[in-house]
C-alpha cells in the first residue's frame, strides 16, 4: 500500500510531464523508467543491493539518514516501488497523452495556473487510465518475488510478502500454501473486477462520439 | 484597445508577422485558408504560445514584449477564448464548465453560471455533460464560459465552423449580439469569408502569416487586391494573357479559351481576372448578342447548387467558372449538368486583379475541407 502511494504521488506528475512536455533527455528518462520492466527481478534486487545496500554506492547516505533498508520492511517498499512503478507511469503517460491539449489551454485562459490545470482537468479526465495503471502496479507489487527476496530477504512479519510466504509454506505445509494462494487469487480477481467497473463508471466518452 | 505590434513567430515554412489594432469595442476578422497562421496569432495574444518577437498590449497593459522579456501568463490575461471545437471539459457539466473560472462559494458560482447559461437559453441544460449536448449547445456553453471571466478581449477561433447549416443562422445572430454586448475588442479568425463579413466591421485577409489586404467586406468584394483575395471573397478567378489595351479596353486571351475584354488597364502579360458570379448571365447556346455585355464564352454546366433563393451554376469554360441565377432561370433554360450554354458578362464587370497568382493560391473549397469538424 505504501509502495502504491509513493508510485501514485510521484508517478502521476512525472507521467504528466512526460506526456505534455518535450524536453532534452525525455527519451532517456522514459527508458530509465521502463528499465525495471525488462530487468529480471533478481537482477533488480541485486541492482538495488549494489546501489542502496550497506556497501552500496548510495548506501552510506541511506544509513547516515538512519534508514535501514536491507532485510527491513522499508526495503520491501523500495523494491516494490522500483519494480511496479513502470506499470503505473506508462499507463498514466498514455492516459495524459490522450487528453485534448485544448482542454488544458482552455483551463489556462480561464485563469488556472499550470498546476491547477493539472489537478482540475488533466487528472480527473485521465482517472480511468490512472486507476487501471494503479491496479496493474498493485497487481505486480502483490506478485513481486525476486527483487524483494534478494534485496529485503524473507523474514516473517518484517519483509515476508505473500508470494514469499507461499513459497516457504510450499516446502512444509501444502494446505497452507494453497489457502494463501486462494486468497491471492480471490483478491486479484476482485481487484481486476473493481478496476473494470470503475473505469466503465467513470468513463467520460473520451472516444469522441 | 488590443494592439498587436510586429508580432512574429516561425511557423514551419513561413513566418507569422502581423501588426494590428482592434478598437475598444470593435470586431476585426482575419480570413484566410487553414495553415495561414490565424490560430497561431490568437494563441500568441492569449499567451498560449510565446511570439519570437513583437509586442502585445491590451487596455494599456503590456502582455508580452520581446524587447524587455515581459510575458504575462495566460491565466492572468483574462482572454475570452472560444476554441475551434469549443474544448469543453468532458468531466464537468455545462454549468460547471461555465463556473470553472469563477471563485467563491459554490452556491454563488452556481447562480452566476446559471445566469450566464440563461443568456443563451440553456438553463435547462445546466446539468448536462458536454457529450450529450448538440453542436449548437456546445458552442453556446463555450461562449458562456468565455464570458464568465469578464474578458478584456474576445478571441474567437472559427466560432461557427463546427456547426451544421441548420443551426448556423441562429448561432450567427446570437454571436453577433454577444460580441456587441461584450463591448470589448474582438478578434475573430475564420476561413469562411461570409462568416467574417456578417460578424466583423473590418476584415483582414491573411495569407502565409501576413495581412494581404484590409477593408470592410464591401471594399474587399468590390476591389480585391489579388487573385488570392478575389477567390476568398467568392469571385470567379480566370487566368489569361493581356494584350495591348485599345479604346475598347484590354483584351485578355484566356488560358484554354477565347478572348474576353476588361475595362481595366494593364501592361501586356499574364494576368488574373476576377468576376462576381452574380454578374455572369447564362444564355442558350448560339443566341445573338442582345445587350451590352461583350464577353460571351461557350461553357458546359458542371454542377447546379441551390443557395437560399439563388442557384449557383458551376461551369467549365476551359477554366472553372460560376454563375448565380434565379431558380426560375434554371427551369427556363433547363440547366442541368452536361448542358451547353453561353456565359455572358460585361467588360466593366471584369477586373484585372494582378499579374501572376500569388504563391499558396488554393481554391476556397479545398481549405474548407481540411479544416476538420470533429464530430
Amino acid at each position: 500500500m505504501l509502495a502504491l502511494a509513493i508510485i501514485i504521488l510521484v508517478g502521476t506528475p512525472a507521467a504528466y510531464l512526460l506526456a505534455t512536455r518535450r524536453f532534452r533527455g525525455r527519451a532517456v528518462a522514459i527508458t530509465l523508467i521502463e528499465l525495471p520492466l525488462v530487468l529480471p527481478p533478481a537482477v533488480a534486487g541485486v541492482g538495488l543491493l549494489v546501489a542502496l545496500g550497506p556497501d552500496g554506492i548510495l548506501g552510506g547516505l541511506v544509513s547516515d539518514l538512519g534508514i535501514g533498508l536491507v532485510f527491513e520492511t522499508a526495503g520491501v517498499v523500495v523494491a516494490l516501488t522500483f519494480v511496479a512503478s513502470p506499470f503505473y507511469v506508462r499507463q498514466a503517460q498514455s492516459a495524459f497523452e490522450a487528453l485534448d491539449p485544448a482542454w488544458l489551454e482552455a483551463s489556462r485562459t480561464l485563469g488556472a495556473s499550470p498546476a491547477r490545470a493539472f489537478a482540475t482537468v488533466a487528472v480527473p479526465v485521465a482517472v480511468p487510465g490512472l486507476v487501471t495503471g494503479a491496479a496493474l502496479a498493485w497487481g505486480r507489487a502483490l506478485g513481486e518475488f525476486g527483487a524483494t527476496l534478494v534485496f529485503a530477504g524473507s523474514f516473517q512479519g518484517i519483509t515476508q510478502t505473500a508470494p514469499l510466504a507461499i513459497v516457504q509454506l510450499f516446502g512444509s505445509d501444502l494446505d497452507g500454501a494453497l489457502a494463501l494462494s486462494a486468497v491471492l487469487v480471490a483478491f486479484s480477481a476482485a481487484l481486476l473486477a473493481t478496476v473494470k467497473l470503475t473505469a466503465r463508471g467513470r468513463g467520460f466518452g473520451l472516444v469522441v462520439d | 484597445m488590443l494592439s498587436i505590434d510586429r508580432v512574429s513567430k516561425q511557423l514551419g515554412e513561413f513566418e507569422l508577422e502581423l501588426t494590428l489594432e482592434v478598437p475598444p469595442e470593435g470586431c476585426i476578422a482575419l480570413v484566410g485558408p487553414s495553415g495561414s497562421g490565424k490560430t497561431s496569432l490568437l494563441r500568441s495574444v492569449a499567451g498560449l504560445s510565446k511570439p519570437d518577437s513583437g509586442r502585445v498590449e491590451c487596455g494599456g497593459e503590456v502582455w508580452s514584449d520581446s524587447a524587455n522579456g515581459t510575458f504575462v501568463p495566460p491565466e492572468e490575461r483574462r482572454c475570452g477564448y472560444l476554441f475551434q471545437d469549443y474544448a469543453l471539459f468532458p468531466h464537468l457539466s455545462a454549468w460547471q464548465n461555465v463556473a470553472y473560472s469563477l471563485r467563491g462559494p459554490k452556491a454563488e458560482r452556481h447562480r452566476t453560471a446559471i445566469e450566464l447559461l440563461g443568456r443563451f437559453g440553456l438553463e435547462a441544460r445546466a446539468d448536462a455533460r458536454p457529450r450529450t449536448l448538440s453542436g449548437g449547445e456546445r458552442q453556446r456553453v463555450a461562449l458562456a464560459r468565455a464570458l464568465a471571466v469578464e474578458p478584456s478581449v474576445l478571441l474567437l477561433d472559427e466560432p461557427l465552423s463546427a456547426l451544421d447549416a441548420s443551426t448556423r443562422g441562429r448561432a450567427t445572430r446570437e454571436l453577433s449580439a454577444t460580441i456587441e454586448a461584450a463591448g470589448v475588442p474582438t478578434l475573430l479568425v475564420t476561413h469562411d469569408y461570409e462568416e467574417a463579413a456578417t460578424l466583423a466591421e473590418e476584415i483582414g485577409v491573411i495569407g502565409e502569416g501576413r495581412i494581404v489586404q484590409r477593408g470592410t467586406a464591401g471594399e474587399l468584394a468590390a476591389s480585391p487586391g489579388s487573385a488570392f483575395v478575389a477567390d476568398l471573397v467568392g469571385s470567379v478567378v480566370l487566368l489569361g494573357r493581356a494584350e495591348a489595351a485599345g479604346d475598347a479596353g484590354t483584351p485578355v486571351a484566356l488560358e484554354g479559351g477565347p478572348t474576353v475584354w476588361s475595362t481595366d488597364a494593364c501592361e501586356p502579360g499574364d494576368v488574373a481576372l476576377s468576376v462576381h458570379p452574380w454578374e455572369i448571365l447564362i444564355e442558350p447556346p448560339g443566341s445573338e448578342a442582345a445587350g451590352s455585355a461583350r464577353n460571351r464564352v461557350a461553357a458546359r454546366v458542371v454542377s447546379v447548387t441551390r443557395l437560399g433563393n439563388r442557384v449557383r451554376i458551376g461551369l467549365d469554360a476551359g477554366q472553372p467558372l460560376a454563375a448565380e441565377v434565379t431558380p426560375k432561370a434554371v427551369d427556363e433554360l433547363g440547366l442541368a449538368p452536361g448542358r451547353e450554354v453561353l456565359a455572358v458578362w460585361k467588360a466593366s464587370a471584369t477586373r484585372i486583379v494582378e499579374g501572376i497568382p500569388v504563391r499558396g493560391f488554393a481554391p476556397k473549397k479545398a481549405s474548407t475541407d481540411t479544416e476538420g469538424v470533429h464530430e
